[in-house]
């Protein structure tokens, strides 16, 4: 996973519309990759980049970081030559001091690598010190404000600042890398374009003998090979200058041109301390930028989720297709007619009810019941007719509140009422007899709905509410 | 995916509006299932299966009630006489010369499924008495030779389930208790094992369903707790900044930034809110819950500029750097003869210059555009009691939504529980927590395992409040 890849991901998350049945199926596709979720994620961003734009964020960032990078790198060249030329400069009066460019080419890139290292291991706070005196940091705050990236897409772009610090480390290792580079390629030209005469000076107490255990401590890394880079007790010795009185002495005179092959040991130098360790530094905030990214692709919002689904059985218990809306049919036009029951009725017949609840019933009511009857229930299609053909006149058809009128009921109505005999139905639905016979609304209402539904015009509708008890009065 | 066909497939039969219905939606933990109190809400068979990775495991299916019972027992009866062995193929028979006589579409609806090899769930009302009337379809039921159970679905108080059991016991070699408004995952499963048990060849695959639901269960519970984990920590680290015209900021430009900011507070927490129903498979669930009030919460806002894009710190950071930068540059003149001092008195320079000419400085135009700019910023939140409000509506909001029936249709009200907190932030988690929530505040990024961390806490947590 690298930064492209990073803002790739990224961009097809923002657009992703993928269902979680197609994120599963791909996990499954891809199961060698499940203990792998970079790679996992790097097949799905494989599979899905075609829905990138053709010129993607991560272009876009890319084509920012190489423009503003290669302004940077190119002045870092610039300056690292014009610092070599500037320290090299000879006139051919006094020699060139080589204490100068030792502290250019090798204090300070020490010092500025001891400080790199202090950024990496604080790379993970927000507000990094180190990082911010970077120069690839605020040079590049101003190139965005001038060229207004604020106000582009980069301005918004994923990088978090645990990965931008480890980009900013990167690209100031570069910058000192090719700082350095400048500076070798200064010493370099000067050496063979002039005679330049080295020499140390320096107020500090320190003799030849001091002097040469340094630098050979300094030449230790190619001392075996590369003999003629170290210098020797006699060349050292040869090499101190002292300004005062202004002139060279006879000494350095005479070793004059003894005093040009410093430039093999500062050239070594150069490329050991300010070359190869930062190249090795360079190669470790690539690491860490590396590192950085797949930390922070982990954390891109909507990636937990997407492997999350990619790699967890897709269980679902929920019907395939929607159901279709159930609106209740209710003939508004024809309000049911209501009636209060009455104490007498030619015939009290029980949707459901046994015979002696029945009896209890009209008992409780007071209603006179020259004939009874237990219609639907265990009854059969054929005793039921036959009931309906006896019925006539005024009927009361008690039925169970709380049980739902089902079509056999309503078939059941429909051909007692078609029974020329029977002058009036009096349908009632009752409550349960702990409950007084007394039926919720709820019940009454759907009673109440399903007989609407048909046209039955001999039909009255009696909720117990309209009934004046007998019993109580 | 493709889905597998032969798994064991169970009908829920029975009355109208005896909450077959409801006991679908909450075994197939469906909020889009019609429920209603007017019988007939259900016309077609609708299925509902229980799918892992595209195999089905079990295929359970909601039914209309019987309608004409009496009718197509009579219609069965009256075919010629079969032995016992044989009397489904006369439902068979019914099917086939009814499958498009409106007058039965009910009860082809129902019986098809059962035909093709689904086992039988009836379901009755307890809390009604018993009746003559079901005998007709248990009796139908009986003719389909299928196997089958019964459920006791208690829709009301009243409790008839002695007298239903004894009349059940009859029909059915299995009579069980189910509550779909109230009932556990404990519950559900047991319901599933006793599914089991009707027929050899589904007590593997039901087994298997048993461990999917378990599986799904505690992977729900974990997805609960990150996303909590996430809401803490996002309005833990929420900063807002606002343009402002000058260094000196107005109340109303306070007021404006103060009531964006709670917005966004309140978003996130409304946004985790939703994504939680839809883990539940509530996201159809109306709910009435106290909006987060952050009116005791103290807000801090701090005012500041900008130079280029750099705060105050980090221009005179910048300002020390560039100043030595100059003074190298002044070095490298005079052939670096001034030993470095040049580096340092640029370095002193531009940093004490950054900084006490960092607001005048914003004020000037370069090509026409000011180098700097005022903000005003409100962020993260200091507040120590904040999160602790937050988590405790995020924990208490997500047990209910977990323990919330499918079956249920009307609004719920979700208003918190005064004691609730002493349910379950105890000393020793509270300790814990604030370990958390100084990472989230703090400026160092968060490293991938505290959220991981926080997540788990509050996975025990979740789990020992719905035990």
């Amino acid at each position: 996973m690298d930064l492209k890849r990073y803002f790739d991901l990224y961009e097809i998350l923002e657009s992703d519309n993928s269902t979680q049945e197609e994120r599963r199926d791909f996990g499954l596709k891809h199961t060698h990759l499940k203990a792998q979720p970079l790679a996992q994620l790097n097949a799905w961003i494989e599979a899905h980049k075609q829905r990138l734009t053709s010129f993607s964020l991560g272009q876009k960032w890319y084509g920012y970081m190489y423009g503003v990078s290669s302004v940077l790198l190119l002045l870092a060249l610039v300056l690292g030559f014009a610092t070599g030329m500037g320290l090299l400069q000879y006139n051919g009066d006094a020699p060139v001091n080589l204490i100068y460019f030792l502290f250019v080419a090798l204090v300070l890139p020490l010092f500025t690598m001891f400080l790199t290292l202090i950024a990496m291991w604080r790379a993970s706070y927000r507000e990094n010190i180190l990082v911010h005196i970077s120069p690839s940091f605020w040079l590049e705050k101003i190139v965005r404000w001038l060229r207004k990236y604020e106000d582009s897409p980069l301005a918004t772009t994923p990088l978090t600042p645990h990965l931008l610090n480890w980009i900013v480390i990167l690209r100031s290792q570069w910058l000192a890398l090719t700082f350095s580079v400048g500076i070798l390629l200064a010493l370099l030209v000067s050496v063979a374009t002039q005679d330049i005469a080295f020499s140390w000076s320096t107020t500090l107490q320190l003799d030849a003998v001091t002097f040469e255990k340094i630098l050979h401590i300094l030449a230790m890394p190619w001392h075996f090979f590369l003999e003629g880079a170290t210098p020797s007790l006699f060349l050292i010795e040869q090499s101190h200058y002292f300004r005062l009185g202004g002139e060279v002495s006879q000494k350095m005179l005479s070793h004059r041109e003894m005093l040009g092959e410093w430039w093999k040991f500062l050239a070594m130098v150069t490329l050991c301390y300010a070359i190869g360790l930062r190249v090795i530094l360079l190669f470790l905030a690539k690491w860490g930028v590396a590192r950085a990214v797949a930390q922070e692709t982990m954390q891109l919002d909507g990636v937990e989720r997407l492997l999350e689904e990619m790699n967890t059985p897709l269980v679902t218990t929920i019907a395939p297709k929607q159901e279709r809306d159930f609106t209740p049919k209710v003939k508004e036009e024809h309000p049911q007619e209501m009636s209060a029951l009455l104490p007498h009725y030619h015939s009290v017949q029980g949707w459901g009810f046994s015979l002696s609840q029945l009896r209890v019933m009209c008992d409780a009511l007071g209603i006179e019941h020259p004939s009874l009857f237990v219609v639907g229930g265990s009854n059969t299609l054929e005793e039921d007719s036959a009931i309906v053909t006896q019925s006539q006149k005024r009927v009361l058809l008690f039925v169970k509140a709380w049980e739902p009128p089902t079509m056999d009921c309503m078939d059941f109505l429909e051909s007692l009422h078609s029974n020329e005999a029977v002058e009036e139905i009096v349908l009632s639905p009752m409550g349960m007899a702990e409950e007084g016979y007394k039926a919720t609304q709820e019940h009454l209402d759907i009673w109440e709905r399903k007989v609407a539904l048909f046209t039955l015009p001999k039909l009255l509708f009696s909720p117990l509410s309209l009934t004046l008890h007998p019993k109580e009065a | 995916m493709k889905l597998q066909e032969s798994h064991p497939k169970f009908a829920v039969v029975g009355h109208p509006n005896k909450g077959k219905s409801s006991i679908v939606a909450s075994l197939a933990m469906d909020d889009t299932v019609q429920i209603s109190n007017t019988p007939g809400t259900t016309t077609k068979k609708r299925s509902f299966p229980l799918v892992v990775d595209g195999k089905v495991l079990y295929e359970l299916y909601d039914t209309p009630g019987f309608q004409r019972a009496r009718a197509v027992l009579a219609w069965l009866k009256a075919q010629e006489k079969v032995s016992a062995d044989e009397r489904h193929t006369v439902v068979e028979a019914f099917i086939k010369a009814h499958k498009d006589n409106p007058k039965f579409n009910d009860e082809i609806e129902l019986l098809t499924p059962i035909m093709e090899g689904a086992g039988i769930i009836y379901v009755v009302d307890a809390s009604k008495p018993y009746g003559p009337e079901y005998e007709t379809e248990m009796e139908i039921l009986r003719w389909t030779g299928q196997p089958s159970m019964a459920l006791l679905n208690q829709i009301d108080q009243s409790d008839y389930s002695q007298q239903w059991k004894r009349a059940l016991g009859h029909y059915f070699k299995m009579v069980r208790t189910y509550h779909p408004m109230r009932a556990t995952l404990e519950e559900h499963l047991s319901i599933l094992e006793s599914m089991a048990q009707l027929k050899e060849e589904w007590i593997a695959p039901l087994k298997d369903s048993i461990v999917c639901f378990e599986e799904a269960y505690d992977h729900k519970v974990e997805q609960s707790s990150y996303l909590i984990a996430q809401l803490i920590y996002k309005a833990l680290s929420l900063v807002e900044i606002q343009k402002v015209s000058s260094s000196t900021v107005s109340q109303e430009e306070k007021e404006k930034l103060s009531k964006r900011y709670q917005e966004k507070l309140k978003k996130l927490e409304s946004q985790t809110q939703e994504k939680i129903k839809r883990l539940w498979n509530h996201a159809h669930l109306e709910t009435e819950f106290d909006k987060l009030s952050l009116e005791e919460v103290d807000l801090f806002s701090q005012e500041s500029a900008s130079i280029f894009g750099l705060s105050k710190k980090e221009l005179l950071v910048t300002g020390v750097t560039s100043g030595a930068m100059t003074g190298a540059g002044v070095d490298l003149l005079f052939a670096g003869h001034t030993l470095l001092v040049g580096g340092v008195i640029g370095a002193v320079v531009g940093g004490v210059g950054a900084y006490l000419g960092f607001d005048e400085l914003s004020e000037v135009k370069v090509l026409g555009r000011r180098l700097g700019d005022y903000r005003l910023s409100i962020g993260p939140m200091k507040n120590k009691n904040f999160p602790y409000i937050l988590l405790g509506r995020s924990v208490w909001f997500t047990t209910k939504v977990m323990q919330h029936s499918h079956a249920k249709r009307t609004k719920v009200d979700f208003s918190m529980d005064e004691t609730f907190k002493e349910q379950w932030l105890t000393e020793k988690l509270q300790r814990k927590l604030e370990g958390f929530h100084k990472q989230f505040r703090s400026k160092k990024v968060l490293q991938p395992d505290a959220l991981e961390g926080y997540k788990t806490t509050l996975y025990h947590t979740l789990k020992s409040l719905v035990k």
